[in-house]
């Protein structure tokens, strides 16, 4: 009778036998349909940033308590220092006005509370019909690997979540006219997001890869007083194809209820 | 795995992603045929794992896991196909049993033989942890890993595919060492 290691010898010797290389023929065939087989791009639903466990968490923790800790170290440092004061630099408040100036949708926009049903309502009224938005429900599902409880599920699975979304629009440069945006629901991060003013009235907003936009959606806006309302949407950008009816209709419900500007 | 190609590829560059499919395409074959145990179905399972990885690469987060995630592609592959024709051992050519036992009690070529018959007896499931373990020396996290099963689930079917692979060794041991016997 042969023992457990004999098995594993003989199976991992059998197994080193065989073929290694692969017939031209397929590869030329792969190569031949790559032209003809469109990729698919990701929902930037799907790119939402994942759910951090406890150990991600409590790194998080720490090194914000690093951070506190060295800023202190470093304020405590400069406050002892004796000598020439320090050359002027811009203070960040400047910088942060400059970028208002030209960007008027720079900085935090919270929107009200709202429920699943209410989100669907708006994406109804937007004309996108219980098909699609069943679909898109789908499409979320097979995205997130199986479940849809992120922070919009077109399917309301969960009749009682309720989400309250904020967008970051901060100004880093990702791309010549292209800005990062971050989308958070009930304070928590989302989904880092791209964006561009493309005028007085209308930004382009997806996700850019640094050259061209691979998801991409036109939005009119308005800002009136400390309020930022998103009155339409065009599922594509000049140059990029249709968005995924996943990102228009999710788009749709995300921008439906008002903004307003925070401190 | 070069990541800048695999980047490039994630943008759409054709020339990076044929690039990536030389460098691939060996390794991906030869777990393909050693868990198929069949050349045609190898080559299409191949083929198809190649293409899913030029269709699905923006949705790969980290380009360096690409090795990883390619053979996840592949074993998939390998399902389908599998799936598709069930053809199993029709096409094993059968060796004959009378061989000598060498001196560890083990015939090379009656080894081949029943490891060929009890590896195919086994699931594509089994196979493809034996395959990535055994022959692609993965560790049991990765092989969980690739396949996006529990560990646990890979030890237990590791457990049950080598137990088969024993029982066909033994089954031909047996009887030959009656015979020597008498």
């Amino acid at each position: 009778m042969s023992t457990e290691r004999d098995v594993e010898r003989i199976v991992r010797s059998w197994l080193d036998e065989g073929v290694n290389v692969v017939p031209e023929r397929v590869l030329d065939a792969v190569l031949d349909r790559v032209p003809a087989t469109p990729q698919r791009r990701v929902s930037w639903l799907a790119r939402r940033t994942p759910t951090l466990n406890t150990y991600s968490r409590l790194g998080l923790v720490a090194a914000a308590v690093l951070a506190v800790v060295i800023v202190g170290i470093g304020l405590f440092g400069k406050s002892l220092n004796v000598g020439p004061a320090p050359s002027p630099t811009p203070s960040p408040s400047a910088s942060a006005s400059l970028v208002a100036a030209s960007n008027p949708l720079a900085g935090t926009w919270l929107a009200a509370e709202v429920t699943c049903a209410q989100q669907v309502a708006a994406i109804e009224a937007a004309g996108y019909t219980a098909e699609q938005i069943t679909q898109a429900g789908a499409d979320l599902v097979a995205q997130q690997g199986g479940s849809a409880d992120g922070f919009f599920d077109p399917t309301c699975a969960n009749a009682s979540k309720t989400d309250q979304y904020s967008v970051v629009f901060d100004g880093l440069p990702l791309a010549a006219t292209i800005r990062s945006a971050t989308i958070y629901d009930h304070g928590a991060v989302t989904s880092p997001q791209s964006y561009g003013v493309t005028d007085g009235s209308t930004f382009e907003f997806g996700n850019h890869n640094g050259k061209a936009w691979d998801i991409c959606l036109t939005f009119h806006y308005a800002i009136v007083g400390d309020v930022l309302t998103i009155t339409s949407i065009d599922p594509r950008c000049p140059g990029a194809g249709d968005a995924p009816l996943l990102d228009q209709i999710a788009l749709t419900a995300f921008f439906e209820a008002p903004f307003t500007r925070q401190p | 795995m070069d990541t800048e190609l695999v980047v490039r590829a994630q943008r759409g560059d054709e020339g990076a992603f044929a690039s990536l499919a030389v460098a691939a395409g060996d390794r991906l074959h030869a777990v393909a045929h050693r868990i198929l145990r069949d050349t045609d179905l190898a080559e299409d399972a191949t083929q198809q794992a190649l293409l899913n990885v030029w269709r699905d690469l923006p949705q790969l987060r980290d380009p360096a896991r690409f090795d990883a995630w390619s053979y996840r592609l592949l074993v998939r592959a390998c399902y389908a196909e599998a799936r598709r024709t069930r053809q199993s051992a029709s096409n094993l050519r059968l060796l004959p049993s009378d061989q000598p036992v060498g001196a560890d009690g083990l015939s090379s070529v009656v080894d081949r033989d029943q490891l060929e018959r009890g590896f195919r007896r086994l699931s594509i499931d089994h196979r493809a942890v034996v395959v990535l373990h055994h022959y692609l020396d993965l560790p049991l996290s990765e092989v969980a890993e690739t396949l996006g099963v529990p560990e646990g689930t890979v030890r237990s079917r590791l457990h049950y595919a080598m137990r088969g692979l024993r029982a066909a060794l033994d089954a031909d041991a047996r009887p030959t060492r009656r015979e020597g016997a008498q």
